[in-house]
């Protein structure tokens, strides 16, 4: 079992330091290489890692990668819409086009009109985004939804808040 | 930050509790310098720049503080004479503001905040408040989450 599968027993962890005392587990008590070291490490995310066996302790390391990790997740929805409002507000654009960004990892499809700018985003932190700067048309989004997944902006209609939106050039 | 600042917390009882720890660890407080995109600048003379160069040189170590001192920028380096509002883009909200003069894209420690300079118009948080999140600086009236702006 590796140690990112214990997430259960690391999120008690985490939930057991929020006062900020934090006691070191039975395992690090009982580890012969260094046993003042701490054996549990949380923050107050409920996030944390149980070190079972830590001769060279890297726990810290791991700790931060999950910490970054849930960052990234966090503000993902952020990414999404600083590209929406980057696209819609772009200065040769005067807002006056429609824009939809979509995780390339969808499944979607679309008939739009006056495409001014198709592009993909790319981003090491997360997956990569299509950029799509349009007049008029119809999108239908057959994946996932939330900010997380798409987000657009501009003179529509979306029946019933599902996927399929109908956008109108602006007027 | 407040997560920051109990994950500094932790590393205290660690020290503490730890003999073998650096004491070091707990009290450091780094800063970071956010990230400038001006997306739109029809602000004119140059504006748009001076207010990019001003908030990217913002050293901060906190959310709020980054707000606040990004608005305060732009609003007094605008010339008093816009309003402006800073929202992180990962909370939900809706913009109907009118003659935006500048929109600019910041970054800072992964968190994407949008700012806007601009004569009058209606923004509501849906999301979470706090300076963490959001923050406003001009002519307004305010009633929870849902801000209508005026002219100067």
């Amino acid at each position: 079992m590796g140690i990112l599968s214990r997430k259960m027993t690391a999120a008690a962890v985490g939930a057991a330091i929020i006062g900020g005392v934090v006691l070191p587990s039975a395992d690090a008590m009982a580890a012969p290489a260094r046993p003042s070291a701490p054996a549990a490490a949380a923050n107050a995310q409920g996030i944390g890692v149980d070190a079972f066996s830590h001769v060279l302790d890297i726990t810290k390391t791991i700790l931060d990668a999950i910490e970054a990790a849930n960052k990234l997740k966090e503000n993902r929805p952020g990414y999404v819409k600083s590209l929406l409002e980057a696209a819609f507000n772009a200065q040769e654009l005067h807002e006056n086009y429609n824009v939809m960004v979509i995780n390339t990892g969808n499944k979607f499809n679309f008939t739009l009109n006056n495409v001014v700018y198709d592009a993909v985003a790319h981003d090491s932190g997360y997956p990569d985004f299509h950029i799509y700067v349009f007049d008029s048309g119809r999108f239908e989004n057959q994946g996932k939804g939330g900010y997380e997944n798409w987000a657009f902006r501009g003179w529509f209609d979306r029946p019933g808040n599902a996927g399929v939106v109908d956008f109108h050039k602006k007027g | 930050m407040v997560r920051k600042l109990l994950a500094a917390m932790t590393l205290t009882a660690f020290a503490l509790v730890g003999a073998g720890a650096a004491p070091a660890l707990a009290s450091v407080r780094t800063t970071h310098n956010p990230t400038v995109d001006i997306v739109s600048d029809r602000t004119g003379g140059g504006l748009g720049p001076r207010i990019g160069g001003a908030i990217s040189q913002l050293a901060e170590d906190n959310q709020a503080q980054l707000v606040k001192d990004s608005i305060d920028k732009a609003f007094h380096l605008a010339g008093q004479h816009y309003n402006v509002i800073m929202m992180n883009l990962a909370q939900h909200y809706q913009e109907q503001l009118n003659n935006k003069v500048l929109y600019a894209n910041i970054r800072w420690e992964g968190i994407y905040y949008g700012l806007w300079v601009f004569d009058d118009g209606h923004f509501e948080n849906q999301g979470k408040g706090g300076y963490e999140n959001w923050g406003m600086v001009g002519w307004f009236k305010k009633n929870n989450g849902v801000v209508d702006f005026s002219k100067p």
